[in-house]
Order: structure tokens, then C-alpha cells, then sequence
């Protein structure tokens, strides 16, 4: 429930909260009335609120909790655009909007399961994110996936900015405002493999993704993605309504 | 010397012996025993993660970044976990190593925080790429291990109860 979490803020916060927390009410109508373009817009129009608000919310602490939220409010975007897409009658018929669909549905789940807040609401958001997956896995399979693989020079710690492996931070904790993560330094890629269980399942080769022939008669895949850089907390502009004109083309 | 032994592994890693005293687990790079050269040595995002969960849950732990070498590191993108060489060194931090590394890989299965893996195909039953070397009084024992993590949960749990105190 989102209103506890509001409610351990500073008092001085709470009118940026409670501006929030309306954005979320009405982005809750908007998705009940099937109206998933205004519900994408409503949230979107918070992202950017909450983003504005963000700094004066930090002075006051709960850092991590502003994180969660901005990260919560990115995965509702993708849902709304998921829920945008798959409104669509041929959308299973139509290449674009399946990757997409794909891409969103991971990214919405990511979201909503990465965040540290409760939402009573969280359930039934996961529930859309599993019918458009169990759509997409019933047409095209299980699915082939690529999978990098990556050396680098060291590994610096985001809180301290040492190897991580110098210091006593541990990544995924939360240290002050900050949370602990790897950041590679000197990245080299080294292969790439075929596998059926990804880290990252946007990584999906899909039955349309062009075949070539190499020089040696060996098959070559083309445009089928090796890595995605996934941020949580999503573009600094909040993001955009998926434009279905685009995906039809 | 003996491939496997700690004496070859330090003269590979070209660090004196008396480096490891008061060491009670090694987490090493997966090619320890066939790099080249130290500089040819590499790390994985888990086994320093493993090492940092020894270190935190106070047992004595050294990796070879500890040991003053710098190995680069190396990342997979695939569900499955790679931790190298899992050297327990003392006999009598068995016990507590056994529980530390059961319990780390308990949480790696739960896919929680940045690395959230819960609906890739294979997330609910990744595999584990390690080898676990074990130094007793009656010499050292090793288990090569490629195969699912919560068959070598069951394996830590047998390890545990077989060298654990006698009631």
C-alpha cells in the first residue's frame, strides 16, 4: 500500500507525495476504463513531477524510497504501454509489436518486482505482465537467446568508487542514499553464445530476425540485440506512449 | 609439486606460502591452475560477491586480488553462476564456510535486487560452474561441480553433516 510508505516521509514532503499518490489514482481510473494512452500520459506527467520534486526530496532524506518510487512509476509507464500494445487485435501477427510487447513486459515486471515499496496493486499489474508473456510463449516457443560475454580491466564500487573488490560494500545493499553496484571499468567483449536461459531475456532472437550466410557458408543472425542497458529508474523526460504507427510499419 | 596443491597455486599466483596463514577459504579465478601467466587470471561478478559474503560473515577469506595479484573479470550473460575455485583451507572454519556458502546460494536461487533473473526460462533452477577443494588431515579433497545449485545445496548439507560435530 503506498500510502504507508508515504507516510513515513518528512511532513514538509508531503505535498509532492500526495500529488503522486493522486497521479497514481488516476492512472489506476484510466487503466480500469481500458484507456491505456491517458494512463501511459498521467504517469508519464509524474515521472517528470517526481523527477523535478526528486531534489528537494533528497535534502530530506528517504532517498531510497524515491528511488523506488521513480523506478514503481517507470514500471506502471511500461504496463500501459504493454496493455497499449496487446489492445491491438493483430498484434501477435505483427513483428514490432511483439518485440516490443516482449521488451515491456520484462521491463514492467523488472520494475514493479525491483521495488522496495508494497503495492497492493502490484499482483494484478503482474497478472497483465503474464498474459501478454504466456501470448507471446504460446505463438513463438520458449524462445533462443543470445548471451554475451564480457571482460574487463577491474570493477569499481559505485558508493566508494574503489575495486569493488578492495572494499566492504556489498552490491545490491544501500549505503546512506546510495545503493552498491559493479561498474565495470575496461569492458571487452569476448564471445557471444546461444542460449535458452538468458540473464536477459530481451536478448531474444526471434523467428523474423534476418539469417545470413558467411563467407564460409557458416549461418550469421543479423539485428537481434547482445546486450540492453536496462535502467531502473528510466529516461530523465519520463519516457513516451508507445506510437502503434510506428510498430505497424 | 602437485597441480592442485596450495603450494603450486601460490607459485602460479607468485606469492609466498606464509601469504595464506590464517586464511580459511580461497575463492580463486576458475583458471588458476591453467593461466599462462597471473595476468592472464580473471575473476566473475559472483565469485567476488562470494568472497565479500565470507568476509562479511567474518570468515577468513582471501581471494587473489587479496593476494596482491589483479586479475580482470569476467561476466556471462546467462542465469548461470560461476565462482571459480572454492578453496576451504582450514578444517575448522569448515562448518561455518559450508553455512556461508549454503546460505549465499540460497539467496542467489530467491534472484532478488538489481539482478532479478525470477522469469528468465531457466531462473528457477540455474546451474553452478565450480570447483571445491577441501584440505584435511587426511589430504585434500575436491568436487568439480557443473550442475544444478540445489543439487549442490543438497551436496554443502550432506558435506555439513558428515563433517560437522558428532552429538
Amino acid at each position: 500500500m503506498i500510502e504507508t510508505d508515504l507516510d513515513q516521509l518528512p511532513s514538509s514532503s508531503g505535498d509532492l507525495a500526495q500529488t503522486v499518490l493522486r497521479w497514481i489514482e488516476l492512472w489506476q481510473d484510466a487503466m480500469n476504463q481500458r484507456e491505456f494512452t491517458r494512463a501511459a500520459e498521467i504517469v508519464i506527467a509524474a515521472i517528470r513531477r517526481h523527477i523535478i520534486g526528486t531534489e528537494e526530496w533528497r535534502s530530506l532524506g528517504a532517498a531510497r524510497f524515491h528511488r523506488d518510487l521513480r523506478v514503481v512509476l517507470n514500471g506502471l509507464r511500461d504496463l500501459s504501454n504493454l496493455c497499449h500494445v496487446v489492445a491491438e487485435d493483430a498484434w501477435l501477427e505483427t513483428p514490432h509489436m511483439v518485440e516490443r510487447a516482449w521488451d515491456l513486459l520484462h521491463d514492467a515486471e523488472d520494475r514493479l518486482n525491483y521495488s522496495g515499496l508494497e503495492l497492493e496493486f502490484r499482483e494484478s499489474c503482474l497478472h497483465l505482465v503474464d498474459q501478454a508473456r504466456e501470448a507471446i510463449q504460446a505463438r513463438f516457443g520458449a524462445g533462443l537467446y543470445t548471451s554475451w560475454e564480457v571482460a574487463f580491466d577491474w570493477a569499481e564500487c559505485t558508493v566508494c568508487k574503489l575495486d569493488i573488490r578492495a572494499c566492504e560494500h556489498l552490491p545490491g545493499q544501500w549505503y546512506d542514499d546510495q545503493i552498491c553496484s559493479i561498474h565495470p571499468i575496461g569492458l571487452r567483449p569476448l564471445a557471444v553464445a546461444l542460449v535458452e536461459n538468458p540473464r536477459d531475456p530481451r536478448c531474444r532472437i526471434w523467428p523474423w530476425n534476418k539469417r545470413e550466410k558467411g563467407p564460409d557458408e557458416s549461418g550469421i543472425i543479423v539485428e537481434c540485440p547482445i546486450y540492453i542497458i536496462f535502467d531502473p529508474e528510466g529516461p530523465e523526460d519520463g519516457g513516451m506512449v508507445v506510437d502503434l504507427d510506428d510498430l505497424r510499419g | 609439486m602437485l597441480r592442485h596443491s596450495l603450494e603450486y597455486t601460490c607459485d602460479t599466483l607468485g606469492i609466498p606460502l606464509s601469504e595464506l596463514e590464517d586464511t580459511a577459504v580461497l575463492v580463486l579465478p576458475e583458471n588458476v591452475d591453467c593461466a599462462p601467466s597471473p595476468t592472464d587470471l580473471y575473476d566473475t561478478a559472483d565469485s567476488i560477491e562470494l568472497a565479500k559474503a565470507f568476509k562479511s560473515q567474518g570468515v577468513s577469506c582471501k581471494t587473489a586480488f587479496d593476494l596482491k595479484v589483479r586479475p580482470s573479470v569476467k561476466d556471462r550473460r546467462g542465469v548461470d553462476i560461476w565462482v571459480g575455485v572454492i578453496w576451504l583451507v582450514q578444517n575448522t572454519a569448515l562448518p561455518i564456510a559450508l553455512g556461508v556458502l549454503s546460505n549465499w546460494l540460497t539467496g542467489k536461487l530467491r534472484a532478488d535486487g538489481s539482478d532479478r533473473v525470477a522469469n528468465s526460462p531457466g531462473a528457477s533452477n540455474p546451474m553452478i560452474h565450480t570447483e571445491i577443494r577441501i584440505e584435511d588431515t587426511a589430504g585434500q579433497s575436491r568436487i568439480q561441480f557443473d550442475g544444478p545449485v540445489a543439487v549442490l545445496l543438497n551436496v554443502l548439507a550432506a558435506l555439513s553433516d558428515d563433517r560437522g560435530p558428532k552429538k
